[in-house]
């Protein structure tokens, strides 16, 4: 069978099995996916490359115990999730700068190596800077709105797969995602005329 | 039709996302329909989805987690190995339960058969007499020839080391070929050592030959093959070794030339040499003088004890397993380029910018042709922004701005360092 045509699970049984280039199908479908949903969360380039080979490498090592009782989307985001809840809690732990200090220290802000990374020569200004009003504001949401919020908005997580990974009930993540919706809502007010002209 | 507000507010989420069924959803847009309201919060938050669709994903390099890849190389082999030995221990069990349930009717009487014919019990008793003999024999210290070569495939050169193969024959690692004997590295080096400066001595003494032992020594010293089955044939070939048995051991491996000049002290003091001050060439620092004399099995077992350590965030023990990797003697000269790399990103995530910048440094002076390269350069440009060398920050982000996969980060990069413009 094809592999492109198979679905994550049957490429991790294959993988399970030694199957290697069935990992190497997951792993392209998946590196930039769970890169983006750690930057997004923890707003260091370095810091979300640094983990989310972490998150892989655990998937290799652990592979062997994923029993099929679950989908494979939920088990990659549940590593990652867990995975930036470790770095953030070492982080603070070590009493380190917080993730916005290391953000600036590191380089640009999230908003402007966004703008750097896909550089669109038609661009305006005011879509420039939406993006970086919008980044900023994903960022202020608490940590339990943003990772429901970029679950659903970004990757395509139905909502009772988002409960499975960030271990809470159904009513209480969308409840999350009312919340973040809103507070989005309010942030980015003044682009409401825009958004209107958006396709 | 759905009238009440708070119950359209409580599906709202669902509406927006398309998480509910046709029949409730247009409801609930009949509802939206006929109160303002709940129409105003509706598209607030259709309109608030538009303007979130709008931020790009991060991209990522293309070669970004290649040591992924290779490590998922290896859990393949392994996996596929298991699977093979499942495979067999399940088709044996069955093959011998259905053999004795089909055979079940005469069976017994069969059994009784062969113990009543005395051909047989003769026979027996004659394979006792034999291996009883052949137990005398070895205690007396004869060397055997024939009779353990049939039992390993080759000949020995003494009982002391007759148990120690016919175990490894025996072994359940020799049907796992990717999970080799881990076999302790200190005293195996120095009885690699005795015995490699015993087989130099011997050779002075007869006047040269022995090519082929110093050949197998430098081709374990070589990166490991990623085939399982060749990990195996470096055990066998360190096994040789003790042995010293030509059978067991491996083709030579590199060009005869240069095995030739290593057979000879001058060959050998030169290959130290090179060892102690510095590495002539990219890829193969330690392939000459003690790394030669050194099992591959080390280094490549301390290799990956320090990437596990890594890969479980203990980048104390990653560090003191790689450093291993990269202090001569040098067993896995393959994997220096990665060990540094690693050691490196431990020294940057426990916020050592100066230690990681010395490895990251190492790796890009000396091995150019390094897979994550670029990885290592962009990290390295952290590390000295961290502690304010911006010109080498500079120069290393220019010389990633000519890679088109990196260019446009490293272009953002130097935008943001203002050294662009000049």
């Amino acid at each position: 069978m094809n592999a492109a045509s198979r679905t994550d699970e049957e490429l991790m049984q294959s993988f399970q099995t030694g199957d290697a280039d069935a990992f190497r199908v997951l792993f392209e479908k998946y590196k930039t996916p769970i890169f983006a949903f750690l930057f997004r969360r923890c707003g260091n380039r370095d810091t979300a490359s640094d983990l989310a080979q972490d998150v892989f490498a655990r998937l290799v090592k652990s592979a062997d115990s994923f029993r099929h009782q679950s989908k494979f989307s939920t088990w990659i985001y549940t590593i990652a999730r867990n995975a930036v809840v470790d770095n953030a809690r070492k982080a603070r732990h070590r009493n380190h700068a917080s993730l916005e200090d290391s953000r600036d220290k590191d380089g640009p802000r999230l908003g402007d190596r966004l703008a750097g990374d896909s550089p669109e020569p038609d661009r305006s200004v005011i879509s420039q800077q939406l993006q970086e009003d919008l980044v900023e504001a994903i960022s202020t949401l608490p940590e339990d709105q943003r990772e429901v919020f970029l679950l659903r908005e970004y990757h395509g997580m139905p909502f009772q797969e988002i409960s499975e990974v960030v271990g809470a009930k159904i009513g209480t993540v969308k409840s999350r995602m009312r919340y973040a919706l809103e507070t989005l809502r309010r942030d980015l007010d003044s682009y409401e005329n825009y958004a209107r002209t958006l396709p | 039709m759905i009238h009440d507000c708070g119950e359209f507010k409580d599906l709202l989420v669902d509406l927006v996302y398309d998480e509910v069924e046709d029949s409730v959803a247009s409801r609930l847009r009949e509802h939206a329909a006929s109160c303002i309201e709940c129409r105003g919060e509706l598209e607030s938050i259709l309109l608030t989805r538009k303007l979130a669709s709008t931020l790009p994903e991060p991209q990522l390099d293309e070669d970004w987690g290649l040591s992924i890849l290779e490590l998922a190389d290896d859990a393949a082999a392994r996996f596929a190995s298991n699977s093979e030995d499942r495979d067999r221990v399940s088709d044996a069990s069955f093959d011998s339960v259905v053999g004795i349930l089909d055979r079940k009717p005469g069976f017994f009487e069969s059994l009784r058969t062969v113990l009543l014919r005395p051909a047989i019990v003769t026979a027996a008793a004659a394979s006792v007499v034999f291996v009883v003999s052949f137990f005398l024999f070895q205690n007396a210290g004869h060397q055997p020839t024939s009779i353990e070569g049939e039992i390993s495939g080759a000949p020995f050169t003494g009982p002391a080391y007759l148990d120690e193969v016919a175990q490894s024959t025996s072994s359940p690692d020799m049907t796992v070929p990717n999970r080799p004997r881990r076999i302790p590295e200190t005293p195996d080096r120095e009885e690699t050592a005795k015995l490699a400066a015993l087989e130099s001595a011997a050779r002075m003494a007869t006047g040269g030959g022995g090519r082929q032992s110093s050949g197998s020594r430098i081709g374990t010293a070589g990166p490991t093959p990623k085939n399982p089955a060749d990990k195996f044939a470096l055990d066998d070939s360190i096994l040789a070794k003790k042995s010293k048995s030509a059978p067991f051991a491996p083709a030579p491996t590199m060009p005869a030339a240069l095995a030739e000049d290593l057979d000879t002290p001058a060959g050998a003091a030169a290959g130290k040499s090179a060892v102690g001050t510095g590495y002539g060439n990219n890829e193969a620092p330690g392939m000459s003088g003690m790394a030669a004399q050194a099992p591959s099995a080390g280094g490549e077992a301390l290799f990956r004890d320090g990437m596990d350590a890594f890969n479980r965030g203990d980048c104390s023990s990653a560090t003191s397993a790689l450093q291993k990797v990269v202090d001569p003697p040098l067993d896995a000269p393959g994997r220096i380029p990665a060990a540094l790399h690693h050691l490196g990103r431990c020294a940057k995530r426990t916020g050592q910018c100066g230690k990681a910048l010395l490895n990251y440094e190492n790796l890009l002076d000396r091995y150019p042709g390094y897979a994550g390269r670029f990885e290592a350069m962009w990290e390295a440009v952290a590390c000295h922004r961290r502690l304010g060398h911006v010109g080498r920050a500079t120069e290393i982000l220019e010389e990633l701005a000519k890679n088109p996969a990196w260019s446009a980060r490293a272009k953002a990069e130097l935008r943001d360092l203002g050294a662009l413009d000049k």
